[in-house]
C-alpha cells in the first residue's frame, strides 16, 4: 500500500488540493494508522509554525482608512499628470526651438536683401516661387568669409516693378510680385532693373519711424500709371514692397527729371500700405501733409488711426512707407533680421 | 474594481503589514510599504490584485533590504573611524521575555534558505499555493514540499536554540 507523501499531507492540510485528491487521501487515511499519525504530526507542526510566526508579527495593526490610501493615490496620479504635462510642454518647447533653429538655418539664409514674398492673389499675376524656401548661394558660403573687416555691404535694393513681356496687360490689382531671388520669372529672361537706394551701408539710424494720425493724403497732380506701360516706355524705377499686390501706382513728375512715385499695395490683412519714393524734400512734404486729400483713395476700413510712416533716406533720395503700424513693425523686424544675418 | 480593491484592502492590509514586517523588521516601515503597495495597486489596477499586492510587497521589501545592507556597510565604515563613531549607550541587560522569544524566531527564520523563508512567509500571509508558485517561480506541486521543509526547519531551529538557552541557564 502506498502511503501518503509528506508534502501531500501538507498540501492537504493547507487545503491546496482538488476535491478528488482530498477524497482519495481521506479514503487512505481512514484505514492507515501510520498516515494518520503523520497527518497529526504535520498538523501540529503547522500550528507551531503559525504560532512562532505570530510572535514575530508587528504590534497590533490598525489599517488607515481606505479613503486615505485613495486620496494619496489620487494625489500621486495628479502629480504624475503634472509631470507628464510639464514633460510634454518641455518637449514642445524643444520642438519649437529646434524648428526655429532649423528655419533660421534653412529659410532665412536667402540673399540677405530679399524679402519673403507673398503668393499672388490673382490668377493673372505671374507666379513667383516663394523666395523664402529657395536657398541662395550665399547660404553655402563658408562662415570665414563673413570675417572680413567691415567690407562694403550690399546696398538696399528695391525691385523695380516689371511685367513679363508678351503677357496681357494685367489689372491694376494683379500686378507685381517682385523678388530678388528669382527675378527671371518676372522679367521674362531680362535682368531686372533695380532701384539702388543705398550706395553706403544702410544703418538702422537711417530708418526713421514717425507715427502719423492717418495715412496722408496725396496732394498735387498725380498721374495714375499702369506699371507695365511705365516700365516699357520710361524705364522708370518704382519703389514698392516686393510681394504685395499693387492696387494703384501713381507718378508725379518732379524737377530735374526726378519723379515722385506713390504705390498703394494691399497687405494680406486687406489693409493698405503706401510707398512714396522720390527726392527727400518732396517725400517729406507729402508725408507731412496729413490732410486727407480726395485724391487719396486709401480709405482705411474702420478709420484706423494706428498708422505710421517709415522713411528710408539716402542722400537726397527718400522712400516713405506708410501703413498699419503692426504691418510696418513686421517689415522693420524683417529689416532687422536682414541686417543681423547679412553676409558679405 | 474600486470596491474589489477596497475589500481586498480591508481583508489583506494587516496581512501585508505582517508579511512586510518579517522582512524589514520595522513596524512603521512595514506600514509605509504596505500603504505604498495599495497606492500602487490603485494606479495599476492589476488583474489579480491579491497576488499582485504580495508580489509588489516582496519587491519593495527586497529593495528595502538592499538599502539596509548599504546602510549597514556605511555604518561599518563609520565604526572603523573612531572619530566619527557615535556614542552608543550600553544595551539594557534585561531584555523583555517577549523580545527574547521574538529574537529567537528571527534567528530560526534566518537559518532557512531564502526560498524556504519566502514560501513560508507567503503562506503565513495567506497566499494560496498557486499564488505562492506564481510569485516564487516554483511549480505548484513544489510548494507543498518547500513548505514541509521550511516548517520543519523553522521549528527545529527554534527548538534547538531553546535547548541551548536552557543548557546555558542551568
Amino acid at each position: 500500500m502506498r502511503h501518503i507523501p509528506e508534502d501531500e499531507l501538507h498540501a492537504y492540510l493547507d487545503q491546496a488540493l482538488s476535491r478528488s485528491q482530498c477524497v482519495e487521501i481521506e479514503r487512505h487515511l481512514a484505514r492507515c494508522p501510520r498516515c494518520q499519525v503523520q497527518r497529526d504530526d504535520i498538523a501540529a507542526l503547522r500550528d507551531r509554525t503559525t504560532a512562532l510566526l505570530a510572535r514575530v508579527g508587528p504590534p497590533p495593526i490598525i489599517p488607515p482608512a481606505f479613503e486615505t490610501i485613495m486620496a494619496r493615490a489620487a494625489a500621486r496620479e495628479h502629480r504624475r499628470w503634472r509631470w507628464l504635462r510639464a514633460g510634454a510642454w518641455a518637449a514642445s518647447v524643444g520642438v519649437v526651438l529646434f524648428l526655429g533653429w532649423w528655419m533660421s538655418d534653412h529659410l532665412f539664409r536667402v540673399e540677405p536683401r530679399s524679402i519673403a514674398t507673398a503668393t499672388p492673389t490673382t490668377p493673372q499675376a505671374p507666379v513667383a516661387p516663394p523666395a523664402a524656401v529657395v536657398p541662395s548661394p550665399a547660404s553655402t558660403r563658408p562662415a570665414s568669409v563673413a570675417r572680413k573687416p567691415r567690407p562694403k555691404p550690399a546696398p538696399l535694393q528695391l525691385v523695380r516693378a516689371s511685367r513679363p513681356v508678351g503677357t496681357e496687360a494685367p489689372t491694376a490689382t494683379g500686378f507685381a510680385l517682385a523678388t530678388e531671388t528669382d527675378p527671371q520669372t518676372l522679367s521674362d529672361g531680362a535682368a531686372p532693373d533695380r532701384l539702388t537706394l543705398a550706395s553706403t551701408p544702410l544703418e538702422m539710424n537711417d530708418l526713421i519711424a514717425q507715427p502719423v494720425g492717418d495715412i496722408p493724403g496725396l496732394n498735387g497732380l498725380w498721374r495714375t500709371i499702369v506699371p507695365d506701360e511705365e516700365t516699357a516706355d520710361r524705364r522708370g524705377d518704382i519703389a514698392l514692397v516686393p510681394g504685395l499686390p499693387v492696387v494703384q501706382m501713381r507718378v508725379q513728375p518732379g524737377t530735374a527729371g526726378q519723379d515722385v512715385t506713390a504705390v498703394d499695395q494691399m497687405l494680406e490683412s486687406g489693409e493698405m500700405i503706401r510707398t512714396i519714393s522720390g527726392p527727400a524734400a518732396r517725400v517729406v512734404t507729402l508725408v507731412d501733409e496729413e490732410a486727407a486729400a480726395d485724391s487719396a483713395n486709401l480709405r482705411m476700413a474702420g478709420g484706423t488711426t494706428d498708422h505710421m510712416t517709415v522713411t528710408i533716406r539716402q542722400a537726397d533720395r527718400m522712400v516713405a512707407v506708410t501703413g498699419p503700424a503692426q504691418a510696418l513693425g513686421s517689415l522693420l523686424a524683417r529689416v532687422n533680421i536682414k541686417n543681423a544675418k547679412r553676409r558679405y | 474594481m474600486g470596491d474589489e480593491l477596497e475589500e481586498l484592502y480591508r481583508t489583506t492590509y494587516a496581512t501585508v503589514v505582517r508579511f512586510l514586517y518579517r522582512k524589514v523588521w520595522d513596524a512603521d516601515r512595514a506600514h509605509d510599504l504596505a500603504q505604498e503597495v495599495f497606492i500602487r495597486a490603485m494606479a495599476h489596477r492589476p488583474e489579480k490584485p491579491r497576488a499582485w499586492i504580495f508580489a509588489v510587497a516582496a519587491n519593495l521589501a527586497r529593495d528595502e533590504a538592499r538599502a539596509a545592507v548599504r546602510r549597514k556597510r556605511h555604518l561599518t565604515l563609520l565604526k572603523e573611524d573612531p572619530a566619527t563613531m557615535p556614542y552608543c549607550p550600553p544595551p539594557a541587560d534585561e531584555m523583555v521575555e517577549e523580545d527574547e522569544r521574538r529574537a529567537k524566531v528571527d534567528e530560526a527564520l534566518a537559518t532557512l534558505t531564502k526560498r524556504d523563508r519566502e514560501v513560508l512567509l507567503l503562506w503565513d500571509a495567506g497566499l494560496s499555493y498557486p499564488e505562492i508558485a506564481q510569485q516564487t517561480g516554483l511549480a505548484v506541486g513544489a510548494v507543498g514540499t518547500t513548505l514541509a521543509r521550511a516548517r520543519k526547519r523553522l521549528v527545529d531551529a527554534y527548538d534547538r536554540s531553546e535547548q541551548e538557552n536552557r543548557a546555558a541557564h542551568s
